[in-house]
């Protein structure tokens, strides 16, 4: 690669010594540039094929440690307060509700409660709990722990608890009261569909939290600095140690009661794991390459990562699970909001229905899944992503790439063309700022790829890339931006949607702060939500929802873009793994099995 | 044509090579043969496409992703030609002359990707050629900030002594002393965000530039300090010269070498410190094409299995630190030489 002689024998032209800086030059170069090459092409790495991982079979398949990795360190072990999804990931092993949501179809199924009755007025629902619930330390978990729960925490105004909001009605909480151990009854002021899913709320001790809560000390309590022992839960796992920036260890929870319907195939209590080891690995590129290395059991993938690892499926001895498009919804949005500090000429154009639907035509989402998610993923329609099959609407339409169509709505809101710049009725050259934040790549690639579709309309697109906190303030503090390109996690039940869509709403991003609906269709939204609350009815519920779709499509506030797949790479020696259409892999973390082991090379 | 020569034999083969990138970079919008912000959605990390020899003329084939997943592409079997001194894509010369000639270019379903492309099927050769044009223009603005200032407070620091003196060379140790990369990002979060990506990287020379100053300052200090005992400025001094006409006549012919050199040093500073700050995002920003920019592209492992030709740029960065290296070498070799030969 470097030439026939080594460098250091040649012989330099003034005749000077073998190691001359002059002949030192030509030679350092190339094996600069061949050192950079060998170090980077990952290609060499491929050829040898003697790092192949065996899996041998464990005697039992009861045991075992699972190791998965954390992207940063939790925030807090207090399910009350846990706001952000690494401390709210671990809780989800030790803590549990009333009730869960099943990963395959949405259906809410018993947890904590072995069964519930509604009744007529659809107002009040008896749940029963499951006989013999204990928590970790041995005290029995009754209906005392779960009024508790909800009079003394999750509605106490002087708790911060991000989950208060979803947990009222109308502005009115529920009514929890106990009418023996095993029996709680909940009222709402008025019906409340989404009640049974929301109950699926941690549920926590009221013997060990009560004295916190009367001493005022309740928002400080199980900080991260809590010793393991202290934090009593009633989930499959218990904490058993924390180091910061290293790893987050859980063991078997001895007095777990599984959920009824949940039973796994081999003999012995659930769950089968002794040990699940969170590592905490701040860096995507390290976790997948710990994985690669068989030291951790499942990652989480992202589309951009799948040619890296699908040709190492059966040398690194994993599989490679695509679920097809995830809840993830990733949007742009316009600021129309009257109030904002920026031009009102610019403010104008996003009000206007035409400007929004122009460039919900102008964008080709076809070439956004190939280019930022290598074809794995999909676009979306509107706000309620097609995996969610029970709330999809299938007959909104779906704006695809026309540029004719782009241009001929600019014109008839009043737009002309000068050469290749587009200017409003009243000459303002259109000229937009568009804010994303430069924590994801997966979003700056699409903020560039909007810039250069919105090109061809003779818009002039500026991206400003901005770190989260300081982006999360332009936009809801000051107001200051003008389109904004972000994600949502979508909910399962559209309910969750009403902090966007509502004109009240927290995250009502495009107008925040309207005291009535500003326009005709906001109204009709604000009264869908309304109605899809308290709607029990599934079939009525569901046409609820589907208008509020079409409305949301016809009017686009957010032009929906797509929506990667959700993709986990498994360990083969795990069992107890199948896809699911709205919950990952696990479909629950106790029937989980280590049944091999992996032999390293 | 002899002086030409000379020249060029005075800057040797690094020098030599340093004078070709430097025009290529310059004349960008005619060599490339894409804009810099030219995307191909359907060619996300190309490989690179070369003209091939077919029927008598050079053509180039058409390609086509034929798997999105694993990013294969296959050849279409159909080819464009190649076509020098063509009419293309739409550019303005240094952003004023309007043009569309190139020195090749091929028609719409084919592409010339010399290096391949990025994520968005830019070509990389003709981003590189901007890029480098950026590394080009910033490391000459910010090494012209600081010398001037350099050599003005090192040439009144050693020339007046005393409190001046100590003044100012007490203030430019504390300049060395602030961490750099820190006072960088400091400046970049004050910098509005509303300005373009060029602007925000001619604030951040400035500012490396208001840095690097104090270190050189040192330097010509001590430099003036050593000549202004000597018999010829003593002279100058005795003849009644004013001190301008000292330090211009005198203190700065004298100096003239060891300044070329020390300019060429600090050249790949200012290269290296702008590929760092876009590296880290602080720098020119999308789709404007910075060597840093494109290397911290690269960086991803699924970049470096699927396009690891965008590691060219760390490449370019190395060549252009090298280069420089080897001409200040060169430079200082020709004065060590005249300075044998010549007087004292």
């Amino acid at each position: 690669m470097i030439g026939g002689r080594p460098f250091f024998f040649r012989q330099s032209r003034e005749g000077g010594t073998c190691l001359e800086r002059k002949s030192l030059c030509g030679g350092t170069l190339a094996l600069l540039t061949a050192t950079l090459l060998l170090t980077f092409l990952p290609g060499c790495a491929k050829k040898d094929t003697g790092q192949a991982f065996r899996v041998v079979p464990r005697p039992s398949p009861v045991g075992g440690t699972m190791v998965l990795d954390l992207l940063s360190d939790p925030k807090t072990f207090n399910p009350a307060l846990a706001s952000e999804t690494t401390s709210t990931q671990i809780l989800g092993y030790l803590f549990r509700g009333l009730t869960r949501v099943s990963p395959y179809d949405g259906q809410v199924k018993p947890d904590l409660a072995s069964r519930w009755a509604i009744d007529r007025t659809g107002r009040r629902v008896v749940f029963t709990l499951r006989r013999h619930l204990r928590w970790s330390d041995g005290a029995p978990l009754t209906s005392a722990d779960v009024v508790f729960t909800f009079n003394r925490i999750y509605y106490n105004p002087s708790i911060a608890s991000p989950v208060r909001d979803v947990l009222t009605v109308g502005g009115k909480p529920f009514l929890v009261t106990a009418v023996d151990s095993r029996t709680v009854v909940f009222e709402t002021a008025r019906p409340f569909a989404p009640l049974l899913e929301e109950l699926g709320v941690e549920i926590l001790p009221e013997h060990i939290l009560a004295p916190e809560v009367a001493a005022g000390r309740f928002n400080t309590a199980w900080s991260v600095r809590t010793p393991p022992a202290k934090i009593v839960g009633d989930g499959p796992f218990l904490l058993a140690r924390y180091r910061p920036g290293q790893e987050v260890v859980l063991r078997k929870n001895p007095l777990y009661t599984p959920p009824r319907g949940i039973s796994g195939p081999y003999p012995g209590p659930l769950p089968y794991l002794d040990t699940v080891r969170l590592r905490i690995v701040p860096n995507q590129n390290s976790t997948l390459l710990r994985f690669l290395g068989g030291r951790s059991d499942l990652v989480g993938v992202s589309p951009a990562q799948v040619p890296v690892l699908s040709g190492k499926t059966r040398e690194k001895a994993f599989r490679l699970l695509v679920r097809g498009p995830s809840q993830t919804e990733t949007f742009l949005t316009f600021n129309e909001n009257p109030r904002a500090p920026i031009p009102a000429y610019k403010i104008a154009w996003f009000r206007d229905r035409a400007f929004r639907q122009a460039i919900a035509w102008a964008l080709d989402r076809k070439a956004m899944v190939n280019v930022v998610y290598n074809g794995l993923g999909a676009p979306i329609p509107g706000p309620v992503s097609p995996a969610n099959k029970a709330f999809f609407d299938p007959g909104v339409f779906l704006y695809h790439h026309d540029l004719a169509r782009a241009r001929a709505l600019l014109r008839s809101a009043g737009f002309h063309r000068k050469g290749s710049r587009l200017f409003d009725s009243s000459g303002h050259r259109v000229v937009v700022v568009l804010m994303t934040n430069t924590e994801s790549p997966e979003r700056l690639s699409l903020a560039q790829m909007v810039r250069a579709m919105l090109a061809p309309l003779g818009i002039r697109v500026r991206v400003v890339p901005l770190q989260f906190n300081m982006l999360s303030t332009l936009v809801l503090a000051s107001h200051q931006w003008e389109m904004l390109l972000f994600g949502l996690t979508g909910t399962l039940d559209p309910h969750g949607n009403a902090t966007v869509w509502r004109s009240t709403g927290f995250l009502h991003l495009w107008d925040p702060g309207e005291k009535t609906p500003s326009t005709p269709w906001q109204a009709e939204v604000d009264h869908l939500f309304d109605r899809g609350e308290t709607e029990m009815d599934p079939v009525r519920r569901k046409a609820i929802y589907d208008r509020w779709q079409e409305i949301a499509t016809r009017e686009v506030p957010m032009v929906d873009l797509v929506s990667p797949d959700a993709i986990t790479a498994v360990r083969k020696t795990l069992s107890g793994i199948a896809p699911t259409p709205l919950g990952g892999v696990v479909p629950h973390v106790s029937l989980v099995a280590q049944t091999g082991r992996l032999l390293l090379p | 044509m002899k002086g030409w020569r000379g020249f060029f034999r005075r800057v040797g083969r690094a020098g030599t090579l340093l004078i070709f990138l430097g025009a290529a970079s310059l004349f960008a919008e005619f060599l490339a043969p894409y804009r810099y912000d030219s995307v191909r959605f359907d060619l996300p990390y190309a490989p690179a496409v070369w003209p091939r020899w077919t029927e008598g003329h050079l053509a180039v084939p058409v390609l086509r992703l034929a798997d999105p997943v694993s990013r294969r592409y296959e050849f279409t079997g159909e080819s464009v030609p190649l076509r020098f001194f063509c009419r293309g894509e739409r550019v303005r010369m240094w952003g004023i002359l309007p043009t569309s000639r190139h020195l090749f270019c091929a028609a719409a379903p084919g592409r010339v990707l010399l290096l391949g492309a990025d994520l968005f099927g830019r070509d990389l050769f003709s981003r590189l050629l901007y890029g480098m044009r950026i590394s080009f223009l910033l490391s000459l603005v910010g090494v012209s900030l600081s010398f001037s200032i350099g050599i003005l407070v090192g040439l009144v620091a050693g020339y007046a002594g005393g409190w001046t003196d100590r003044i100012l060379m007490r203030s430019s140790e504390i300049v060395m002393a602030v961490p750099s990369l820190y006072l960088l990002m400091g400046l970049r979060s004050i910098v509005p965000y509303g300005l373009s990506g060029l602007s925000v990287a001619l604030v951040i020379t400035a500012s490396l530039a208001l840095v690097g100053w104090a270190s050189l300052a040192r330097v010509v200090r001590g430099l003036v300090r050593s000549l202004v005992s000597r018999d010829f400025v003593l002279a100058a001094i005795a003849t009644g010269a004013s001190p301008a006409r000292i330090i211009f006549r005198h203190l700065l012919p004298n100096m003239r070498y060891y300044l070329l050199v020390a300019v060429t040093l600090s050249i790949p500073a200012f290269i290296v410190g702008e590929a760092g700050l876009s590296f880290l995002g602080l720098g020119l920003s999308e789709p404007r094409p910075s060597l840093g920019n494109i290397l911290a592209e690269g960086q991803s492992l699924e970049t470096m299995e699927s396009a690891p030709w965008l590691l060219a740029a760390g490449g370019m960065i190395v060549l252009l630190v090298v280069l420089f290296n080897r001409l200040g070498d060169v430079l200082r070799e020709a004065q060590e030489e005249s300075g044998s030969g010549g007087s004292s």
